[in-house]
């Protein structure tokens, strides 16, 4: 069958050494540019060099625990609010389609990767960059327990699908009203 | 792993993912360069050989259905370059059959087929669930034994 031959059809493809010395040229220009913006120049006094490292330290430290993204809901006073760590919003429930929404602000080509959840009889589901949040509050619900509560882990990927962040979303359903909360990272022992 | 060592271990395979993807032997190039500049500006160490190459495919077709999308097109196929690859008919016909296939196709047996990946690497690869990637395959390969045999892609 043909399929069984792609692998040998496709691989009569390679690269000529024309396009090889291409590739690279333009390659070895990029890390000269590097190099260069790396290089320390003459004639900068140590001075210099010890503030221009203060400074560097301190970016460094200012930004380390920034994260690439953020989360906000859509909360108690049917506006946008974006979560804090360790604050419990209560959420405001869309007119439009009846559910609580989330939305995840990622840089571009930034993805995420959620698992799964269960709340009772709840829909909980994303499309896109939205979290939807559809409550059962139907007779079959009425079996499970008034207070309820579940963890929803995202994992933020940036474009190379690189892990970046871990984000852990806690969802609370009491009686009527819906809660979510951002935790707070976890302290590394 | 120098830039040039990486492109004599991997060239011939990411320009082939590139090729196929996209269609055009420049941006085939374009492609293969742009995954290396991110190759020596990447600052953490590969856990091994095989995370490596893993990495490098992973970008590369990133890459490619990035600039799939930035065209807002399907490939405008060179077709006439594959003759210098292809002397015989049939290698040539398949292969034109391949590039003509929808980019959702062409990827899952470019990564199973010639890769040699399994499903769940596939899946793994393409962030989809495997029966996507089964699912895919099977069209894929009706797609192309129904256009070998005459019909249409």
């Amino acid at each position: 069958m043909e399929i069984k031959r792609l692998k040998e059809v496709v691989e009569q493809i390679s690269v000529s050494e024309e396009a090889k010395q291409r590739i690279l040229r333009i390659d070895k220009k990029r890390e000269e540019a590097a190099a260069k913006r790396r290089c320390v120049r003459r004639g900068l006094s140590v001075a210099c060099a010890v503030f221009l490292l203060a400074v560097c330290v301190s970016v460094s430290l200012a930004t380390r625990n920034t994260p690439q993204w953020g989360i906000i809901a859509y909360a108690q006073g049917a506006e946008w609010v974006r979560l804090k760590p360790g604050e419990r919003v209560l959420l405001h429930r869309m007119e439009a389609n009846d559910t609580y929404e989330l939305g995840l602000e990622l840089p571009d080509n930034y993805y995420y990767e959620k698992q799964g959840v269960t709340l009772g009889l709840d829909y909980i589901y994303s499309k896109g960059k939205t979290i939807y949040w559809h409550t059962d509050n139907g007779e079959l619900s009425k079996g499970f327990p008034d207070v309820m509560t579940t963890s929803m882990y995202i994992t933020i990927l940036d474009e190379n699908w690189e892990e970046t962040d871990k984000i852990i979303l806690e969802m609370t359903k009491e009686y009527d009203r819906c809660y979510i909360e951002l935790k707070e990272e976890e302290q590394e022992d | 792993m120098s830039v040039e060592e990486v492109f004599n271990q991997y060239g011939n395979m990411l320009y082939r993912i590139a090729y196929v993807m996209l269609g055009s032997e420049q941006d085939a190039e374009d492609a293969v360069q742009d995954t290396l500049i991110r190759y020596m500006e990447r600052k953490k160490e590969f856990q091994d050989e095989t995370h490596q190459k893993a990495w490098l495919i992973r970008v590369i077709i990133n890459l490619c259905k990035n600039r799939l999308r930035f065209k807002q097109r399907h490939p405008q196929v060179e077709f006439h370059e594959l003759t210098k690859y292809y002397q015989s008919n049939e290698d040539y016909r398949l292969m034109e059959l391949l590039m003509k296939l929808p980019e959702v196709y062409r990827e899952v047996l470019l990564l199973y087929y010639v890769m040699g990946y399994n499903v769940r690497e596939t899946a793994k690869f393409l962030r989809l669930t495997e029966s996507a990637v089964k699912k895919r395959l099977e069209r894929g390969r009706k797609k192309l034994k129904e256009a070998m045999e005459g019909g249409s892609i």
